[in-house]
């Protein structure tokens, strides 16, 4: 017995069953890849499920720093998190005489530092990473996989489409996206415990 | 509940008794996904990791897919004195006294080994870290999930060691007829519904394949809250209620 892989492959063959069609014939298999792929993508956009941390460093008297990924939800630099702020604060709020990173913002694919650094400060990002598109048969999504599960319905909705049955592929992609909205919340919403949780009622 | 029992009743309930509409790899594809399904929505697949932390790292690599608590196990023990009635002194020459009737002596004969107790964390976002009062401690004491990653706060500056509940998934495909499911029990039962809701969208009976899917949506999330929602007792439990009016106007 081992572990069911996620293969692009298996997917495919999921993806088959249901649409009841065992080898290519109306639905071609770079069509069904297509789908796949696009599910993918959108699950890791509404779950942010993929999740990554890296190491970046502010350049002499640069303000922004670049990272890849959709979104970058913290900064830590010195064991502290920086302070999430808006563009419009920028010169306002630093105490003087502190020089080091202490907040941020996010713009496009920057992060911009305040106060701008005098030098290199390492830092470390908490980024939300995209996926890479699957190619070949035995590669498996970048989303986790809690979350491969929801490829499926999300494909079919889209196979369901192309085969004029608007209104049970749009039932299913309501479907799809109560789950996405669910399984996110479910494992990676981070709700802190508050000291109240730790005494008894 | 085996394999076999599964597709039994499965074919039994599809009025199928041997493959035709659906072949025995497609029904197996579906009872696997079922179990997936059920392992990722309700956290049900359970255990327990013995992990550690590593020097000047914050990160903590684990298996599964969600963590839902942590305990810094502190190790080793401490002296217990058990014998309340028993005597203490400091060395052999000298005895305290409370009284001139009562002797107090810390013999092992007396003492207890007791382990440390395990503290747990509590779970904070990755923009509290640095900003929370550590109490002048520098152990573990918050953590909160990143990806496979578990991010400790503060940042250990020695190994220590953690005990990390966590929700897995299952790590085993049934294939053959006397596997089982690794799910719990008290969850195999929402194996069917998935099933037959698979069954119905392969033949596009789609009132058939919704109205199953809700039920299996359904049964599932009764099951969460019986056996994964854990509520803490009260204390107001554990008094006995109030007579309500009626009975004592009885």
């Amino acid at each position: 017995m081992t572990v069911y892989s996620y293969t692009l492959s298996s997917l495919r063959t999921a993806l088959r069953d249901l649409l009841n069609e065992a080898s290519a014939d109306f639905f071609t298999d770079a069509v069904l890849n297509s789908y796949i792929n696009s599910a993918v993508r959108d699950i890791a956009i509404k779950a942010r499920c993929i999740q990554g941390i890296s190491s970046a460093s502010t350049e002499t008297h640069e303000r922004y720093v670049d990272f890849t990924g959709y979104k970058c939800v913290a900064v830590e630099y010195e064991k502290v998190s920086l302070i999430e702020i808006a563009p419009l604060q920028a010169a306002h709020i630093v105490e003087s005489g502190k020089v080091y990173p202490q907040y941020f913002f996010e713009w496009g694919l920057q992060i911009g530092i305040e106060p701008i650094p005098p030098g290199a400060y390492p830092l470390t990002l908490y980024i939300v990473n995209f996926p890479v598109a699957m190619i070949d048969d035995d590669e498996t999504p970048d989303i986790p996989y809690a979350f491969c599960n929801l490829i499926v319905p999300h494909a079919l909705s889209l196979a369901l489409s192309q085969d004029n049955k608007e209104d049970v592929a749009m039932a299913i992609m309501n479907l799809y996206e109560g789950e996405v909205a669910y399984l996110s919340r479910f494992i990676n919403a981070i709700v802190p415990d508050g000291d109240d949780n730790l005494r008894m009622e | 509940m085996n394999l076999s029992t599964i597709k039994q009743e499965v074919r039994s309930v599809l009025d199928e008794v041997s493959a035709s509409r659906y072949s025995d790899a497609e029904i197996l594809r579906w009872i696997n996904a079922a179990e997936r399904d059920i392992a990722f929505k309700s956290g049900c697949l359970e255990d327990v990791l013995s992990l550690a932390t590593s020097v000047e790292s914050r990160l903590v690599t684990f298996t599964g897919f969600k963590v839902n608590h942590v305990l810094y196990t502190v190790g080793g023990t401490y002296s217990f004195p058990v014998n309340w009635v028993g005597t203490w002194k400091d060395t052999m020459a000298t005895i305290w006294k409370d009284t001139s009737d009562t002797i107090w002596k810390d013999s092992s004969q007396d003492n207890l080994s007791v382990t440390n107790p395990s503290r747990s964390l509590q779970r904070i976002t990755p923009k509290q870290l640095g900003r929370i009062d550590l109490h002048s401690s520098i152990i573990p004491q918050y953590y909160f999930q990143w990806g496979s990653y578990l991010v400790i706060e503060p940042r250990p500056t020695v190994s220590y060691n953690l005990e990390v509940f966590v929700s897995v998934y299952p790590s085993n495909q049934m294939t053959g007829d006397s596997d089982v499911p690794e799910i719990p029990e008290e969850f195999q039962h929402c194996i069917f519904p998935y099933v037959y809701a698979m069954a119905m969208l392969k033949i596009r009976r789609w009132k058939s394949f919704f109205d199953y899917y809700k039920n299996y949506i359904s049964v599932l999330q009764r099951g969460i809250d019986m056996y994964v929602e854990r509520q803490k007792t009260k204390y107001i439990e554990l008094k006995i209620p109030t007579l309500s009016r009626e009975v004592q106007q009885r």
